[in-house]
């Protein structure tokens, strides 16, 4: 990609998110569990009238390794509704990273050797200074 | 041509509400209406739709309305009388229209030239003489216009000579199409309208010359140029059509001006029209446009400068109030709680709280208003659809629509188009037998269709009834195997509503053969996933030889609906109301009521019947079995009773809170996979709960429901007489005791506001003064078998005082909580008591029904006995028809009180059969009931050479003199007031003598 994306933490790993995807964070968010639910739906919450789905985007990438350890999420990163899908969704976050440049030559599809998390929800690997940052794919990920 | 497709867009829009109006007045000038406004609204339609198209460049639209316009003008003139041919053509140009207007950007290649031969050849048959050969040998449309152009000039003289009069100044603006208003943004037609808004358009033509061809359009510019006469100045005029200086010219005379445009046009024309251009033809038609505008105008004085009291607004943005309003009703409720603790301290904060309240709420409200439009505008469609049918077909059809007003939500109003006409036209095609076989079948030749809309506990039913064959399940049955819709074996367990539900399954038609009215591939299982899709459901009934009804079932909107707030685990869901029936609680160690076991599964008994249990918790994964059966020893259980369809079930819940309208949001796609929700709300408290879906809770469940109970529940649902639709208006109010009574307003004279201290202690009664009189007064609970306090410390009191009563105590009640209108469902397990007629379930709570004869007959035994109305022998039997079960049961209850035998009946139609069979001495009945009213009871009564001399009295709510008389004539011997039960007794004795009299 070439643009700004987003960064983001979760099970203390790094994510990113084309910025053009994101409509907000929310810090103060307060969600309702549905009972009988999809296990990776962490529940419903109220956003100015508006009902969004939230999701364990740590259990949909299969991040299950540190899921025991008590993890605290700090925020919520809300998307954009898609013009063919009214449904806004969301999901949580330990904790919001940085706005970031990214330019195209540094992106890289998924090396072949990723075997922690699904790789097809990667849409590819920014070489960042001194890390790797992994670009999600959105469609991918919230496609049920 | 076309210059910008939102422009078209809006024409589009513009042009279907016009067809659709002339549609609707063509039908009524078929049925015989001379009324001239109508023929004027169609005409001016039709006009406009070709002034507008002539802007676009549709020539093929402006030469069919054209020609439809003049012949339409001949008929306004009353040169030419409609008829059923004329009409026929009419209507078949305006399909043609509507067709071309659905597809306007190809609408030039249609060939419309067989239309307007036909046009052109009515219009002849009887026009002027002389001009008909003239017509004949050329029927081009661009030849007509010079024949109306010639009249026209002497009206737009007068035109332009009465407006100076009035001081108005003579204007002619040229417009660029593209430069001028391209630039602001505004469409051709807006632009006419400005200018309308100020003043009076006496001529407007374009001027395509710099239009080279077709394809130049874009790039050169359309000049529109407008006459017009208003009495704005010459420097205010820019200001008012925000044009430029160099646009406009003020003209002294017209005359001149427009012969010469005219003489340009007209030279243009005919040279080439024949032969080359289409852009030609344009300008022809156009003309047309502008020649016969100033005949419309002058000639009918409108006013021109309308006020539009309507916008066009996106439903999007509707949507997004609605999310904003229900928001702030949210942050009005989280202001309230964060305040109340301050309300006290800062003055008149209270009452600035309590508008923000209520102005919050109609906001809301009104919002919802928005999006709610009468049915009527699909039923509009429907004469036309019965009309063509019914031609088509060869039957005679007559159409009744009733409660056209009922409104529905936009969405809803919308999807209903296609299944009502499917049905319409199923109920002609199928339904409606031949005429022949009607003949035979001792019918009235026409069939009769009936499109019914009518509210109905929260929802909005559609009725399309027809008096034809009826369908016979064993012909489904048959086609059902045949077309292996359904297997033997299902059909053995079937229900016969279940067979007829067949009727609905793909691939499944009855037409012995297929016609091109019905059967046309889109069957009965589109109507019914469709009205599904709406959340309504349809209904078959039929009676063979009587004829079928469809009901639609549809609820009132899709944003809001009531629901009751219920816990399990600690979530909260909400319950629609629709589904709820009743609400039971069961104490822990109570042997009458207890949930007992049938194997694993879990069932109530209630009033004799077992009721299957689902524990909610239980069905959302929420507790296990094992920890279920802890749960439901604990003190209390609630079960809810739900109903879907004919098949009933509890539903435990842990805790019941409070009845919520709730604003319903579509379930999220993730969602779907969960069979209990039908979607999303966000409470009072903003936080999100989820709406149940009974069905959805049958199904997970698993719950099978067997033919014979589902039979039974419906046929309870007949015995508890669910038809009823008279509203009755109710007061609720408490005594010292717990309970909710409830008394009927129309036996309530008023009611007033006492302090304890007026009561007066005479002997061992009670009075108050009251018009200068005593009255003596009671408390209600201390006849009827109920709690009461001794002591009440209310330091106000209500007094009813009842009406139509010989001799009127007072009831002393402590508080009043509501009037509601509403259709009393008496409960089947009565709280029996003398002085109470039963009991039913208004706002979640059980409400007491008082009999206020019983009561004061309890209270003062003496003034009641009079033994002189009874009917000592207890030899005579009344029957009485009377459809609401509240006066059903006060009536029956003074009959029986009074030595009679009495046969209820809950309509005249079960009347009637009473009274071929057996005999009675009398028949007392309402007159408003549903099948069969009273009236029409009396007619069929006096019809029968056998019953002719047998009493009737009619017993109703409706004392009009008009309704009286209507009574009389229908053939009642007596008219009395419902709720006088004396009257009502001396005039059944006075009946039975005449009547004995007369043997």
């Amino acid at each position: 990609m070439n643009g700004k994306a987003l960064s983001f933490y979760i099970n203390d790993k790094m994510f990113g998110l084309d910025i053009k995807l994101v409509k907000e964070i929310s810090r103060r968010f307060e969600y309702s569990h549905v009972p009988d639910s999809n296990a990776n739906i962490v529940g419903l919450m109220n956003l100015r009238g508006q009902v969004v789905t939230l999701f364990n985007l740590g259990s949909i990438l299969g991040l299950t390794k540190d899921n025991e350890e008590k993890v605290s999420n700090t925020a919520c990163i809300i998307l954009k509704a898609h013009h063919n899908n009214p449904n806004h969704v969301g999901f949580l976050i330990d904790r919001p990273g940085d706005v970031l440049d990214i330019e195209s030559e540094w992106c890289e599809k998924t090396p072949a050797n990723v075997e922690e998390i699904n790789t097809e929800m990667i849409r590819e690997v920014v070489k960042l200074e001194d890390e790797l940052l992994l670009i999600l794919d959105s469609d991918k990920v919230f496609r049920f | 041509m076309i210059q910008n497709e939102e422009f078209i867009n809006e024409f589009v829009e513009e042009a279907q509400s016009h067809l659709e109006m002339i549609e609707a007045g063509l039908l009524k000038m078929e049925e015989g209406s001379s009324d001239i406004d109508n023929i004027n609204n169609i005409f001016r339609s039709i006009h406009s739709i070709k002034g507008t198209a002539g802007f676009f460049g549709l020539e093929k639209i402006v030469e069919l309305a054209h020609v439809m316009e003049n012949l339409l003008g001949e008929v306004r003139n009353g040169k030419i009388a409609p008829n059923s041919n004329m009409v026929d053509h009419l209507l078949t140009g305006n399909d043609q229209l509507k067709s071309m207007v659905g597809d306007v950007f190809n609408s030039n290649a249609e060939d419309v030239s067989e239309h307007v031969d036909i046009f052109s050849a009515l219009l002849n048959q009887e026009a002027i003489p002389e001009k008909q050969t003239e017509k004949i040998s050329d029927p081009m449309p661009g030849i007509d216009h010079q024949m109306f152009d010639l009249k026209d000039d002497e009206k737009l003289k007068r035109q332009i000579d009465e407006a100076r009069k009035h001081g108005h100044n003579l204007y002619k603006v040229s417009i660029g199409i593209n430069k001028d208003l391209g630039d602001q943004n505004l469409s051709p037609i807006k632009f006419f309208k400005k200018i309308q808004s100020v003043g009076e358009i006496v001529d407007s033509f374009i001027d395509i010359s710099q239009v080279k061809g077709l394809d130049n359009v874009m790039q050169s510019d359309v000049i529109f140029t407008f006459v017009f006469t208003t009495v704005l100045e010459r420097k205010l005029l820019p200001i008012a059509l925000d044009i430029q200086e160099e646009n406009f010219e003020v003209l002294e005379t017209y005359e001149k001006e427009t012969k010469t445009a005219d003489t340009e046009e007209v030279i243009v024309s005919p040279d080439s029209a024949e032969e080359d251009e289409e852009a030609d033809k344009d300008i022809s038609s156009d003309h047309s446009e502008n020649t016969t505008k100033p005949v419309e105008t002058s000639a009918k004085k409108e006013p021109v400068a309308t006020v539009e009291d309507s916008i066009r607004v996106h439903v999007t943005l509707l949507n997004d109030l609605l999310n904003l309003a229900s928001e702030m009703v949210l942050g009005r409720n989280q202001l309230l709680r964060n305040i109340e603790d301050h309300r006290k301290e800062i003055n008149g904060l209270d009452a600035i709280l309590q508008n923000i309240d209520r102005i919050t709420t109609e906001l809301q409200e009104k919002i919802m208003q928005t999006r709610m439009q009468p049915v009527g505008n699909v039923f509009n469609k429907m004469p036309r659809v019965i009309r063509d049918l019914s031609k088509k077909l060869g039957k005679e059809v007559d159409l009744d629509i009733e409660g056209s007003h009922v409104e529905l939500d936009k969405s809803i109003i919308e999807s209903l188009s296609d299944p009502l006409t499917h049905l319409i036209r199923n109920a002609v095609d199928h339904g409606l037998e031949t005429p022949n076989k009607r003949k035979s079948a001792g019918k009235p030749t026409p069939g009769k269709v009936m499109l019914k809309a009518y509210h109905e506990g929260g929802s909005v039913y559609i009725d399309i009834i027809d008096d034809g064959a009826g369908i016979d399940p064993e012909r489904i049955r048959k086609k059902g195997l045949e077309k292996n819709v359904v297997t033997e074996e299902e059909l053995k367990q079937m229900s016969e509503q279940d067979i007829l539900q067949l009727l609905m399954k793909p691939g499944f038609s009855t037409a012995e053969k297929i016609t091109d009215v019905s059967g046309r591939g889109v069957g009965m299982d589109v109507v019914k996933t469709n009205i599904e899709k709406l959340g309504g459901t349809i209904e078959i009934k039929t009676v063979l030889g009587e004829g079928t009804t469809f009901r639609m079932i549809l609820p009132l909107t899709l944003a809001i609906i009531p629901s009751l707030i219920v816990e399990v685990e600690n979530y909260k869901f909400a319950l629609p109301q629709v589904n709820l029936q009743e609400m039971v609680r069961i104490k822990a160690g109570d042997e009458s009521k207890k949930i007992e076991y049938v194997h694993n599964a879990q069932v109530l008994r209630l009033r004799g019947k077992l009721l299957p249990i689902v524990h909610l918790g239980e069905v959302l994964g929420l507790e296990h079995k094992e920890t279920g059966l802890a749960i439901s020893t604990s003190e209390i259980t609630r079960i809810l009773v739900l109903k879907v369809g004919s098949r009933r079930f509890g539903l435990v819940v842990d805790r019941i809170y409070d009845e919520e309208e709730i604003l319903v949001k579509p379930l999220p796609v993730y969602f779907k996979s969960c069979q209990c929700y039908s979607g999303v709300t966000i409470m009072g408290d903003g936080k999100t709960a989820m709406i149940l879906d009974p069905d959805g809770i049958i199904n997970k469940a698993s719950l099978r429901f067997t033919e014979e109970q589902t039979q039974q529940n419906q046929r309870d649902d007949l015995a508890s007489e669910e038809e009823m639709r008279e509203l009755q208006n109710i007061l609720l109010f408490k005594c010292s005791g717990e309970e909710t009574f409830a008394i009927d307003l129309s036996l309530v004279s008023r009611v007033e506001e006492i302090l304890p201290s007026q009561v007066e202690t005479i002997g061992n009664q009670e009075f108050i003064q009251h018009r200068g009189e005593a009255l003596r007064v009671i408390r209600p609970e201390n006849y009827l078998p109920v709690t009461k306090k001794d002591n009440s410390q209310a330091d106000k009191l209500y007094v009813i005082i009842p009406k139509l009563v010989a001799n009127p105590i007072g009831l002393i009640i402590e508080k009043i909580h509501d009037t509601v209108m509403t259709t009393i469902k008496l409960n089947k397990e009565d709280i029996k008591g003398k002085g109470l007629i039963g009991s039913t379930i208004l706002n979640n709570r059980i409400v007491l029904l008082i009999n206020i004869y019983e009561l004061f007959e309890m209270v003062s035994p003496e003034d009641y006995e009079d033994s002189a109305l009874k009917n000592q022998h207890h030899d005579l039997t009344i029957l009485l028809a009377e459809d609401t079960p509240f006066f059903a049961r006060l009536t029956k209850n003074y009959l029986e009180w009074a030595g009679y035998n009495v046969i209820l009946k809950g309509n005249g139609k079960e009347a009637l059969d009473v009274l071929y069979e057996k005999s009675v001495d009398l028949v007392l009945s309402d007159i408003q009931m549903p099948v069969m009213d009273g009236l029409e009871l009396a007619r069929q009564i006096r019809k029968n050479p056998d019953l002719a001399g047998l009493p009737l009295v009619a017993l109703t709510s409706m004392t009009g003199e008009k309704d009286r008389k209507a009574g009389m004539e229908a053939g009642f011997d007596f008219y009395e007031f419902k709720l006088d039960k004396i009257t009502i007794l001396e005039v059944l004795q006075k009946a039975i003598r005449i009547r004995r009299d007369a043997v």
